[in-house]
């Protein structure tokens, strides 16, 4: 049996174009270990080009927008949501640490802004709710449907608590290291784990509900 | 080393606390194959491992296989283009405030004096060129790897992670299970395929869009010819004249592994041939059943 596949560190889609910028005197690079002492102004911005900063963000948009869309659920929104995080990137770049990881940045201002905008969808009733269900059925370990569907396995997904929703698409979509994940999320690594774990368990019992509710489908015969 | 009866359970309980770290890559490589060892000879364990890897895989495939929006990727170039160099006065720092400010009123003696001289009859010599039409730009396409994504999202949902291509179809219920309009397909694909032997023929649908799917086999490797109806999608990405003269397109793409996709199109169809990475067959049963499959694809009703 093998480990599985994909690793974390080809995953990260580090940032490592040199893009020529402009700083200020008063202003110390933190890729250089130091911090900013002072207000980041035009005269930076100036010095990037829009197409230099679309070369190294826009290839993650995929990434980025299918992640909002399942989480807010709403393709129209995630849309709004995404051109909001490119902005919000194009703006702040001056600040982005060169050599870091560009995938996780953009991943940071969307949780930022979807922690913002968005947080009825992070109703921490539905997430005690669902501790006090997971502590009920803790001996029970459903198995998972021999078929899946990606349209039950998106309606599984879609019915867990969005804080563990979101733990799940940043580990096993994405495949960010627990640590990338406590960073985009500002959250302690411990968290991370428990979240994954109970996330996952949620997952298993919501697809398990969904196969016997809808039955599951024999291809062969019934089409898909 | 076989664990004992009195060391199983110990060896379950930490399996089956450490599954989760263990699917994310997150133990360290001698506790990760202390774990697929003791899968591999614990049937329980090894159960709850190929469920949950299988499901990590199928919530990636189910997730990645929702597409870009057409026009999101334009939008948001079209909007960072209108905020180039859109920083606020009052964010420069005061020192930079009154160097702007007076460039700004520079800039609007200049623009007024020009008007009155306009206005009173006074015509420069030269006219500066001005282009008043706002700047065209096009609209990007459906980035090609998209498109291919489309066949092989099919495949890996009908053909790998739904194992169709375990089943053995006789001709006549391909022909049946693809229906009338694309009778002879499968007996297209088949003269082309080498030592592949067509095992599955039907109709399917793989995030609300239908595909017509072929699968062939030999022995473990499994390759799908899939057709679908096009949607706007092209794969012609320069000033090409027609969807017949572009060639074959080929990939390797992630999904749940590798795989090689080649594509072409024609007017109304997309047909793809995806096979696991390195599948030598793949080139040569595309390039095999293009001119043929173009020529029946625009025979089929619209």
């Amino acid at each position: 049996m093998e480990q599985p596949s994909g690793n974390n560190s080809a995953n990260a889609g580090n940032c490592v174009k040199v893009v020529e910028r402009t700083f200020v005197p008063n202003i110390r690079n933190r890729a250089a270990g130091g911090t900013f002492s002072g207000s980041i102004h035009a005269v930076a911005s100036h010095s990037i080009s829009v197409e230099d900063f679309e070369t190294e963000a826009l290839p993650y948009l995929n990434d980025i927008f299918r992640t909002a869309s399942r989480i807010t659920g709403d393709k129209s929104s995630a849309q709004d949501l995404v051109q909001d995080v490119y902005l919000q990137a194009w703006k702040s770049f001056d600040r982005f640490q060169l050599g870091t990881n560009c995938r996780a940045w953009l991943f940071k201002i969307l949780f930022n802004k979807l922690h913002h905008y968005h947080r009825a969808r992070y109703n921490s009733k539905l997430v005690k709710d669902a501790e006090e269900f997971l502590r009920e059925v803790a001996a029970y370990e459903p198995p998972v449907p021999e078929q899946i569907r990606d349209e039950e396995v998106l309606m599984a997904l879609d019915k867990i608590p969005a804080d563990y929703r979101e733990v799940i698409l940043l580990a096993d979509v994405q495949e960010f290291a627990y640590k990338e994940i406590a960073e985009i999320l500002g959250i302690p690594i411990g968290t991370v784990m428990s979240r994954i774990s109970r996330g996952r368990k949620l997952l298993r019992i919501e697809l398990a509900d969904i196969a016997r509710g809808y039955g599951i489908r024999n291809m062969k015969e019934g089409g898909r | 080393m076989t664990p004992t009866e009195h060391d199983r359970p110990r060896g379950c309980t930490t399996t089956q606390e450490l599954v989760d770290r263990y699917l994310s890559r997150e133990l360290p490589g001698d506790i990760a194959h202390a774990i697929e060892e003791h899968a591999a000879e614990c049937p329980d364990c090894g159960r709850i491992l190929h469920d949950r890897r299988r499901l990590a895989a199928g919530v990636k495939h189910a997730v990645n296989a929702e597409t870009l929006p057409f026009e999101l990727e334009g939008r948001i170039r079209e909007s960072l283009r209108s905020r180039r160099g859109g920083a606020s006065i009052f964010t420069l720092e005061p020192r930079f405030r009154f160097g702007y400010a007076a460039a700004a009123m520079l800039l609007i003696a200049i623009a007024a004096w020009g008007t009155i001289r306009y206005l009173s009859g006074e015509r420069p010599d030269r006219i500066t060129t001005y282009n008043p039409q706002p700047e065209k730009r096009s609209i990007p396409a459906t980035p090609v790897s998209d498109v291919l994504r489309l066949g092989l999202s099919d495949h890996v949902h009908c053909a790998i992670l739904h194992r169709q291509g375990d089943s053995r179809m006789t001709l006549e219920q391909m022909n049946a299970a693809v229906g009338s309009d694309y009778f002879g397909l499968v007996q297209l694909v088949r003269s082309h395929a080498g030592a592949f032997e067509i095992v599955s023929a039907h109709r399917c649908e793989a995030n609300g869009r239908p595909f017509v799917h072929l699968i062939l086999r030999r022995g473990e490797n499994v390759i799908s010819v899939v057709v679908t109806r096009k949607q706007g999608e092209t794969l012609r990405t320069g000033a090409v004249a027609s969807a017949d003269s572009v060639p074959p397109v080929h990939m390797r793409l992630q999904d749940i592994r590798e795989f090689d996709v080649t594509a072409f199109e024609t007017d109304r169809f997309l047909a793809f041939v995806i096979s696991e990475k390195d599948e030598p067959e793949n080139g040569a049963i595309s390039r095999a059943i293009a001119p043929e499959m173009r020529a029946f694809l625009g025979r089929v009703n619209t």
